[in-house]
């Protein structure tokens, strides 16, 4: 039994098996016993405790001492991998949720990398794995997060298109499933982030991809334009082309990253008017989408030397004032922001001194 | 707006501290200092941890612990819950690993005892010979060991010794039991190339380290060689990502901050013009890395921006003093960061869009912005209302309205109850039901009776987690 010395401190009420499985599992542990036993005797303290991180790393290391391959580099047999990743997803049931439990399957694959001549074949068995837990949980921070590690092991031109349509198959079945917008974002840019093209341009999606991912997440918006999660991957899009053309310097690039956030600006006003027509319904609550209004306050404040631009984003963070109250300061912030900037720039346009 | 509880709150959790939690915490054996920290910072939070110590004559364990210090809670305790610090902190200092220094020994703390029994103290200390005579049936522990001798999977873990150095600092030990050297040299062993850190690293005499399958570069930035120890013998066989940058970020700032010296770096043992440091810069590229094209931080790079995280990564740029610099340089994040915090709240906070509101988001994303210096643009009464509605009627939050509590969202209500206090954040004046809430103090002035129990909560250290009150604050260089 546990001996926590004569006055405890958050002393858990343990079952009397975990506390024998335990008792047992301390004493192979001492003597580092890596036996059939002690891996046996794992599963159970696993399953009484999945998020014992010393039992997983215990039972790694049984697992390679158990296999029948030995030699300089330490490995494990494909079909006990495969066994234990079954283990694993038994273990976790229908919505796996701590960290340890896919940590096991990552280092288990690691291995399975090694050994396995179809690394793609492997890599794709485990993509319908993550799928079906994702079917039950479907923004399942651990499960997305353990799709990208793959994505990137692997980093295979096939494997990152078809996880695009993945990503968009998700997005179809759930808009509001941000998970499944980051990773069409995570998929496209091939897992690279801003500091890599910052290095390489390259590595960054071009302009005229550009376009195409802002018609996405228009398209995306526009069946509810409620939802936050398209808003911000269309900002997402058009902001990342703005900052490399403004970093490269190109006036032409300049002019081109203009054009596209003008030409979406544009088609957000048509859709802003086009929804304020629209009569209430169950599904399209009365007033404007804060989504929409923020995103289009975002992309005019882009042009700080635009006074039409700078007002129209005032007026809009004026209705977001009153339409989305719970951020009433934050919008007044903004506001504020932008009045005085066209108080200081044209010396006109604002009322930064009496809202101050 | 619901009434503070603070009193039901104060029995629930120095009775988790103190007695039996249920089964259903069986899934924290590996973590139960982490349970230990949410109960000493909330009680220190609603002013249950006096400064003012005063020793408690005559014992009622047989004279077993005669003569140890113990602490009287401040008038809302029955006696029963005398919460006695000196056990607390012998306790904690029964989970360290502090092999002696040199080898490649790695310093810090288990999360509990479910590697073996704790007995006595760690051999920095003077041993009691009472618990020695006590405990004679029990197997010496691996505290005891000689360095070379250590079981192979007895380990420190990163998130365990910063939620111990907390604990400690609050019950107001002042580390100088702790192998503050040791320590540092350790955040260095742990840290990878890319700038993150492992949590743990477990001293097995084969390595389980794999290659990467050829040309397909999978595995994560590995961990940092610079010739500084058995690095061969050792394995680190675990995640890294966010939540371990800001647990090495938080050490060492404690350490820099609690020098024996007074000095505010740590010289190399090897060389006196050398300091040992973790490499800042790398680990603030790291944080950068995580962005997500919406404005927040994910756990690793390319993950999705997430309220966890995201304070992950701000409280570290604070801790490793580089905030305001790295928001000055990263043209634009600032706003996009505020705007995205912003966004998640509902009333209450969720942790990412579309997501449902989440009492730990409070502290979460709240103290994102407290880090910011706009916590103000929240609707504090908003937030306020939400937290206090997830009160339990056994005291203790839960995290949402209707669920039994727990130690986890409890000490993160408590803590963003404590921060909506400061930065203007709660202005609730003009609130529907302000005169609802008036009543008078005790000079007869009407005043709001929720913000006093509120406002009397302790200061809290946003990024560290702690009471501001127990953070030395010397000049730092």
């Amino acid at each position: 039994m546990l001996h926590d010395g004569p006055e405890p401190v958050c002393s858990i009420a343990y079952s009397p098996e975990f506390t024998q499985a335990y008792d047992y599992l301390r004493a192979l542990l001492k003597v580092d016993e890596r036996s059939e036993r002690a891996f046996n005797l794992t599963s159970l303290c696993l399953q009484l405790n999945p998020a014992n991180y010393t039992v997983w790393h215990f039972r790694r290391r049984c697992l390679i001492s158990l296999s029948s391959v030995s030699g300089q580099t330490p490995t494990i047999d494909a079909e006990r991998i495969r066994k234990d990743l079954e283990f694993a997803d038994k273990l976790g049931g229908t919505n796996p949720k701590n960290y340890q439990l896919w940590y096991h399957r990552r280092a288990l694959l690691e291995f399975q990398f090694e050994v396995e001549d179809d690394v793609l074949h492997v890599a794709k068995k485990e993509l319908e794995y993550v799928d079906r837990i994702l079917e039950d949980d479907s923004k399942n921070y651990h499960a997305w997060s353990h799709r990208q590690w793959i994505m990137k092991a692997l980093n295979n031109p096939e494997l990152w298109s078809s996880e695009v349509e993945y990503a968009h198959s998700k997005v179809l079945s759930d808009p509001r499933n941000n998970s499944a917008w980051n990773q069409r974002w995570f998929a496209l840019h091939e897992g690279k982030v801003p500091s890599d093209y910052a290095v390489d341009r390259h590595s960054a999606i071009s302009l005229e991809k550009a376009h195409e991912e802002a018609s996405y997440a228009l398209n995306g918006a526009d069946v509810d334009p409620f939802n936050e999660s398209p808003w911000r991957y269309l900002v997402g899009i058009l902001m990342e082309q703005w900052r490399l053309a403004k970093r490269g310097g190109d006036l032409g690039d300049m002019a081109k990253a203009t054009a596209l956030i003008r030409e979406n600006i544009g088609k957000i006003r048509e859709m802003k008017k086009s929804w304020d027509e629209q009569p209430p319904t169950d599904d399209h609550p009365p007033g404007p989408s804060a989504s929409l209004l923020s995103a289009l306050v975002d992309l005019l404040e882009v042009f700080t030397d635009d006074k039409e631009s700078l007002t129209e984003a005032k007026a809009l963070l004026e209705e977001l004032m009153l339409e989305d109250p719970i951020r009433r300061k934050y919008w007044l912030k903004r506001e504020k922001g932008i009045s005085k900037l066209l108080v200081s720039t044209w010396q006109e346009g604002g009322d930064a001194e009496s809202s101050a | 707006m619901s009434e503070f509880e603070r009193n039901r709150h104060i029995k629930y959790i120095a009775n988790s501290l103190l007695r039996n939690l249920p089964k259903q915490y069986s899934n924290a054996d590996t973590s139960r200092l982490t349970l230990v920290y949410f109960c000493v910072v909330s009680l220190d939070v609603l002013g249950c941890l006096p400064d003012h110590r005063h020793r408690r004559g005559g014992t009622d364990d047989g004279g077993r612990g005669g003569g140890r210090m113990t602490t009287t809670c401040c008038g809302l305790v029955e006696e029963e819950m005398l919460i006695p610090r000196d056990v607390i902190v012998e306790w904690i200092y029964g989970l360290a690993a502090f092999p002696s220094s040199g080898g490649g020994g790695i310093c810090g703390f288990r999360g509990g005892t479910y590697l073996g029994p704790i007995v006595g103290t760690p051999p920095s200390s003077s041993s009691s010979s009472d618990d020695d005579d006590d405990d004679d049936d029990v197997v010496r522990p691996m505290t005891r060991r000689s360095d070379d001798g250590r079981h192979p999977y007895d380990h420190a873990h990163l998130a365990m010794t910063y939620v111990a150095l907390c604990t400690l600092l609050t019950l107001g030990d002042d580390l100088s039991r702790v192998d503050k050297y040791g320590m540092m040299r350790t955040l260095r062993l742990l840290q990878r190339d890319d700038g993150s850190f492992s949590s743990v690293l477990s001293m097995s005499n084969g390595r389980l380290r794999r290659t990467s399958p050829s040309g397909r570069g999978t595995r994560r930035g590995r961990r940092r060689r610079d010739g500084d120890g058995d690095e061969d013998d050792d394995d680190d066989d675990d995640d890294s990502d966010l939540r371990f940058v800001y647990t090495a970020a938080a050490i060492r700032y404690i350490l820099l901050h609690c020098r024996d010296d007074g000095s505010s770096s740590f010289k190399s043992e090897d060389d006196e013009n050398a300091t040992i440091d973790i490499d800042v810069d790398s680990a603030v590229s790291y944080v950068l890395s995580c962005r997500s094209y919406d404005g927040g931080l994910g756990l690793s790079p390319g993950g999705e921006g997430h309220g966890g995280s995201t304070f992950c990564g701000i409280a570290s740029l604070r801790l490793l003093g580089v905030l305001d610099d790295v928001m000055d340089a990263e043209c634009g994040w600032r706003e996009e960061l505020v705007r995205w915090c912003a966004t998640r709240q509902r009333g209450g906070m969720q942790g990412r869009p579309n997501k449902p509101e989440d009492t730990c988001y409070s502290y979460w994303i709240g103290g994102t912005l407290n880090l910011l210096s706009m916590s103000h643009l929240l609707d504090g009464c908003a937030l306020r209302e939400y937290v206090l509605s997830c009160q339990t009627p056994y005291g203790g939050f839960g995290k949402v309205m209707g669920v039994m509590p727990d130690l986890l969202h409890s000490f993160y209500s408590i803590a963003w109850l404590s921060l909506s206090n400061v930065g203007g954040c709660c202005d609730c004046r003009h609130r529907a039901d302000a005169d609802d809430c008036k009543g008078y103090d005790e000079d007869g002035r009407r005043e709001d009776i929720l913000d006093r129990s509120i406002g009397r909560l302790s200061e809290l250290d946003c990024a560290l987690g702690m009471c501001m009150k127990r953070v030395r604050r010397p000049a730092i260089g």
